[in-house]
C-alpha cells in the first residue's frame, strides 16, 4: 500500500515524523511538500518526492516531472490543466503546479492530510482519481480558524463530507469538526502519543522544601495559550501574600502584551521568561517546579501536559479542547474553568496544601493513565488499521 | 514664526487634533510645514515636505538617490557639520550618522523656529536635527511612545531627553510616565489634551429596549476587549439584553472572534470593522453606554467624543482615562483587568433611574464643552510655542 503522509513541509512535527517512521515499517510512505531541511530516513520504504526551497531548482524539478508524467499517464497530465483553470493569477497557478505534479506522478492509494486548511485543494484526488483521503483534525485549524474566517468554514462544510476518514486527536475536536459536516461515523480518535523516553524518565514526586510555590508553563507566546490569565493569577496570589514564582518557557520572543502586563502589575520579580530549551534540558527543568500550569483557551490535547504527567509532575489545566479527556479532577490533576485567574490561583493554593503522599498518588495515576492511553505502539497500530479499513471500504 | 511638525503621514481631515492645531496656528500668523514619509494627494492645508525614500531592496537605486541627496544638502554644509558633531558626541556609529543625515535631509534643509515631533518615537535618530538647524525642539507624548515602545527598547529616549526644549503631553499620566523614563523635571511641559467639536446640548431620552453598547478601538490587545467581552458575558447571565458594537479593525480579530464564540455572544456582539469618522459619531450618538475598558490609554479621544455626544461612559482606570472621566460625576471608572467588577458596574448603570443617567450625561457634556474645545486646544498650542520664545 502506498500512503502519502502530507503536512506540506519536510521535516514535519515530532509527532508526524514518528508516524512516518511507524507506518513505514509496514507500508510504503510517500512524502510530498517543500523540503526545508534535508532528512535522511533509514527505511527504504520512505520515498521523498519533495520540492526544493530554491526557486530555480524547484522549476527544473517540476519541468522534469511534467515530462515524466506526460509519458506515465497522459490522463493525469491533462488533469493538471483542469485544476489550474480554477485559479486566477499566474503566481497561484505556478505554485499549485509545483505542488500537484509530484503527487500526480507518484499517485498514492491513501492521501493522509495533516492540516485541515489544506484539504480543499486536494479533494480533486478523490473526485477525479479515486484516491482515499484521510484528514487529521488538530488544534487551531478546527477550533478557531473557521470561526474567524467564514469562507474557510464554508470550504470545510463543502469538503468534509467527501473525506473517507478523519483522525481526531481528541473526542472534543471530533465533536467540533462535526459542526462543519464531518460525519460522526467516519471519526477515529487516535491520541498523539508520548515518546517512550519520557515515560522512562519518570521519578516519584517529592514536595520541595522551599516556602515559595514554583509553577511553570511551557509553550510559545500566542493569545490562545492564555498566559495573561496566569499572570493575573500571580497578581491575585501576591495580593493574598502567597509566595509564588511563575516561569514561562517559550520558543519565541515574549509578546508585547505579556511584557506590558508584567510591567503594569509590577510582577517583574515574580515572573521569569526563558527561551526554549532542548527536550532533555526541559525534562530536567520540569523537576524544579511544583506544578505545570496550562492556562490555554484552546488546545487539541496539549503535549506539554502529557509529558509532565508522564514525567511525574502535577498538572493544572484549563478545561479547553480535549484536556478534560486526560486531566481528571483530583485523579490525575487539577482542571479549572477557562479565563479565570481566580480559579487558577485557587487550584495553585489547593495543590500546595495537598500532602506529599496524596500528590504522589495523583502523579502516579497520571503517569499510568498517559502510559495506557498515549503510547506510541498503540497509536501507530490504530493508524495502520485505519489505513487498511479505508482502503477496503467502497 | 515657522513651525515644522514631523508626522509619519499627512493627517486625514477627521483627525481633528492635528488639523485644528494646524489651522489654529495658521490663523495666528504662524507658518506651518509638515514633514512626513507619506503624503496623501488630498492634503492641502499647509506646505508638506516628504522624507527621502529608502530603497532597501534596490541598492543601485538607493546609491543614486543618495548621491542626488548629497548634492541637495551641500549648500547646507555648516548645518551638516553641526549635526555630525552632535551625533559623534552621542557616540553614534558613522554608518548610523550617514543614515540619519539621509533620513533627515528634508528637515535639515528647512528654516524653522520649532521642530515638533508629533509622536515621541518619530524623534528617534532625529534628536540632533533641531539644534543643527538652529531651531527649538519639541515632542508630543502618545500612549504607544511611552507605554509600549520602551518596554522592548529600554533607554531609547536617553539622547532625546538631553536635546528636547519643551514637551507636550496629552495627559498627566503620560507626563509622569516620561519622568519615570528619565525626562528631566527641568524641561518645560504643557499638558494639552485632545479636543472635540461640540455639536448640540444633550437632551433626556429613553434607553433602547435592547441596550446599545459601543466601543471604538483598534482590535489591539491594549484595548482590553477580551475582558470587556467576559464582563458582557456575565451581564448576559444577569438577563440584561444588549447589542455590543466594536468599531475598528486590527490584529486581534481572530482572537476576539474566537472569544465571542467561546462566550456564546455571537448574537450579542458585532465587530463592525473600520468606519468613517462621521459614521462612527452617528453610531456613538445612538448608544446607551460607551465602553472603554483598556489596559492603558494616553487620554482617549473616543471617550471625549462619546461625552460630547451625550452618551454615558464606563471606562477603566488605565493610564489617562482617569483624567478623561470624573468617577460618578461624568461617568464611571472601573479597575482595569477585572471583568467581574466591570459587569457589576454595568449592571448598576443599566438599572439607574432615567434622571440620574441624564444628570451624568449632562455633567459630562458640560465638562467637555467647558474644558475640551478645539478653541482651547489651539490657544494652548499658541502659548506652547510663544511662551518659550517670550
Amino acid at each position: 500500500m502506498k500512503i502519502a503522509i502530507y503536512s506540506g513541509s519536510i521535516p514535519s512535527t515530532t509527532f508526524i515524523e514518528s508516524l512516518i517512521q511507524g507506518v513505514a515499517e509496514k507500508h510504503n510512505v510517500l512524502l510530498f511538500g517543500t523540503r526545508n531541511e534535508s532528512v535522511l530516513y533509514s527505511l527504504s520504504s520512505i520515498k521523498q518526492h519533495t520540492n526544493s526551497k530554491k526557486p530555480i531548482v524547484k522549476g527544473i524539478q517540476t519541468l522534469y516531472r511534467l515530462l515524466l508524467l506526460l509519458f506515465v499517464s497522459p490522463m493525469r497530465f491533462k488533469l493538471i490543466f483542469e485544476e489550474l483553470k480554477q485559479l486566477n493569477s499566474w503566481y497561484e497557478k505556478y505554485n499549485r503546479l509545483n505542488k500537484i505534479v509530484p503527487v500526480l506522478l507518484h499517485l498514492p492509494d491513501v492521501f493522509h492530510i495533516q492540516w485541515a486548511k489544506d484539504v480543499e485543494q486536494w479533494s480533486f484526488l478523490k473526485d477525479k482519481l479515486g484516491v482515499k483521503l484521510i484528514l487529521s483534525l488538530r488544534g487551531a485549524h478546527i477550533n478557531y480558524s473557521p470561526i474567524a474566517d467564514p469562507s474557510l468554514a464554508q470550504s470545510y462544510k463543502k469538503t468534509f463530507p467527501k473525506i473517507d476518514a478523519f483522525h481526531a486527536v481528541s473526542k472534543a475536536i471530533a465533536l467540533e469538526a462535526q459542526k462543519y459536516n464531518a460525519p460522526e461515523e467516519k471519526m477515529t480518535v487516535i491520541h498523539s502519543p508520548v515518546q517512550k523516553e519520557v515515560f522512562n524518565a519518570f521519578k516519584v514526586y517529592k514536595k520541595k522544601d522551599s516556602t515559595q510555590i514554583k509553577v511553570l508553563s511551557v509553550g510559545r507566546f500566542h493569545w490562545k495559550k492564555g498566559y495573561k490569565y496566569m499572570v493575573d493569577a500571580v497578581d491575585v496570589l501576591k495580593k493574598k501574600h502567597i509566595n509564588i514564582h511563575y516561569t514561562i518557557i517559550a520558543s519565541n520572543q515574549v509578546s508585547e502584551d505579556i511584557l506590558f502586563q508584567i510591567n503594569q502589575l509590577g510582577l517583574e520579580r515574580d515572573i521569569t521568561i526563558l527561551k526554549g530549551l532542548s527536550q532533555s534540558e526541559l525534562f530536567n527543568k520540569y523537576r524544579e517546579f511544583d506544578a505545570l500550569v496550562l492556562p490555554s483557551l484552546e488546545e487539541g490535547i496539549a503535549n506539554v501536559v502529557l509529558e509532565a504527567m508522564a514525567l511525574g509532575i502535577p498538572v493544572i489545566s484549563t478545561n479547553c479542547g480535549g484536556m478534560a479527556e486526560v486531566v481528571l479532577p483530583k485523579e490525575t490533576g487539577w482542571l479549572v474553568p477557562l479565563k479565570s485567574p481566580q480559579a487558577l490561583s485557587d487550584a495553585i493554593i489547593e495543590l500546595n496544601k495537598t500532602s506529599e503522599l496524596e500528590l504522589q498518588e495523583v502523579v502516579k495515576r497520571a503517569h499510568e493513565y498517559v502510559k495506557t492511553y498515549f503510547n506510541a505502539e498503540d497509536s501507530i497500530k490504530k493508524f495502520l488499521d485505519l489505513y487498511v479499513e479505508v482502503l477496503q471500504s467502497n | 514664526m515657522n513651525i515644522g511638525i514631523v508626522l509619519s503621514k499627512t493627517p486625514s481631515y477627521s483627525e481633528t487634533f492635528f488639523i485644528s492645531k494646524i489651522k489654529g496656528l495658521q490663523n495666528h500668523g504662524f507658518d506651518v510645514t509638515l514633514f512626513v514619509q507619506d503624503k496623501t494627494n488630498d492634503f492641502s492645508l499647509c506646505y508638506v515636505r516628504k522624507a527621502p525614500k529608502v530603497f532597501n531592496r534596490n541598492p543601485p537605486l538607493q546609491i543614486i538617490t543618495f548621491l542626488v541627496m548629497f548634492f541637495k544638502i551641500l549648500p547646507f554644509w555648516s548645518r551638516i557639520i553641526r549635526f555630525i558633531n552632535l551625533e559623534v558626541a552621542a557616540n553614534r556609529s558613522w554608518f548610523r550618522i550617514i543614515k540619519n543625515i539621509y533620513n533627515n535631509a528634508h528637515i535639515l534643509r528647512a528654516d524653522l523656529d520649532w521642530v515638533h515631533f508629533g509622536f515621541t518615537t518619530l524623534s528617534l535618530n532625529s534628536e540632533h536635527v533641531a539644534k543643527a538647524i538652529g531651531a527649538k525642539m519639541a515632542v508630543s507624548f502618545r500612549g504607544f511612545d511611552l507605554d509600549l515602545y520602551p518596554l522592548k527598547h529600554p533607554h531609547c529616549y536617553d539622547i532625546l531627553w538631553k536635546q528636547v526644549d519643551r514637551v507636550h503631553s496629552i495627559s498627566k499620566y503620560l507626563l509622569n510616565k516620561a519622568l519615570v523614563l528619565g525626562l528631566p523635571d527641568t524641561i518645560p511641559y504643557d499638558i494639552i489634551t485632545p479636543a472635540v467639536k461640540i455639536k448640540k446640548k444633550s437632551s433626556p431620552r429613553d434607553s433602547h429596549a435592547i441596550l446599545k453598547f459601543v466601543t471604538v478601538a483598534r482590535l489591539h490587545w491594549i484595548k482590553g476587549l477580551s475582558e470587556t467581552l467576559e464582563a458582557l458575558r456575565m451581564l448576559k447571565s444577569r438577563d440584561v439584553k444588549f447589542k455590543y458594537i466594536i468599531i475598528g479593525q486590527g490584529d486581534e480579530y481572530e482572537a476576539l472572534k474566537f472569544a465571542i464564540s467561546q462566550l456564546n455572544l455571537e448574537w450579542d456582539v458585532e465587530l463592525l470593522g473600520r468606519k468613517s469618522h462621521e459614521e462612527t459619531l452617528y453610531i456613538i450618538e445612538d448608544a446607551d453606554i460607551y465602553l472603554q475598558y483598556s489596559y492603558s490609554e494616553g487620554f482617549c479621544n473616543a471617550v471625549l467624543e462619546a461625552q460630547a455626544c451625550g452618551v454615558l461612559c464606563v471606562v477603566s482606570d488605565g493610564g489617562g482615562l482617569n483624567e478623561n472621566i470624573i468617577h460618578e460625576e461624568t461617568g464611571w471608572i472601573v479597575p482595569k483587568r477585572r471583568p467581574e467588577l466591570l459587569a457589576d458596574r454595568m449592571y448598576q448603570v443599566v438599572k439607574l433611574p432615567a434622571n440620574k443617567k441624564y444628570e451624568i450625561r449632562y455633567n459630562a457634556f458640560q465638562r467637555v464643552e467647558n474644558s475640551f474645545t478645539l478653541e482651547k486646544q489651539s490657544e494652548a498650542f499658541l502659548n506652547f510655542y510663544n511662551e518659550h520664545i517670550n
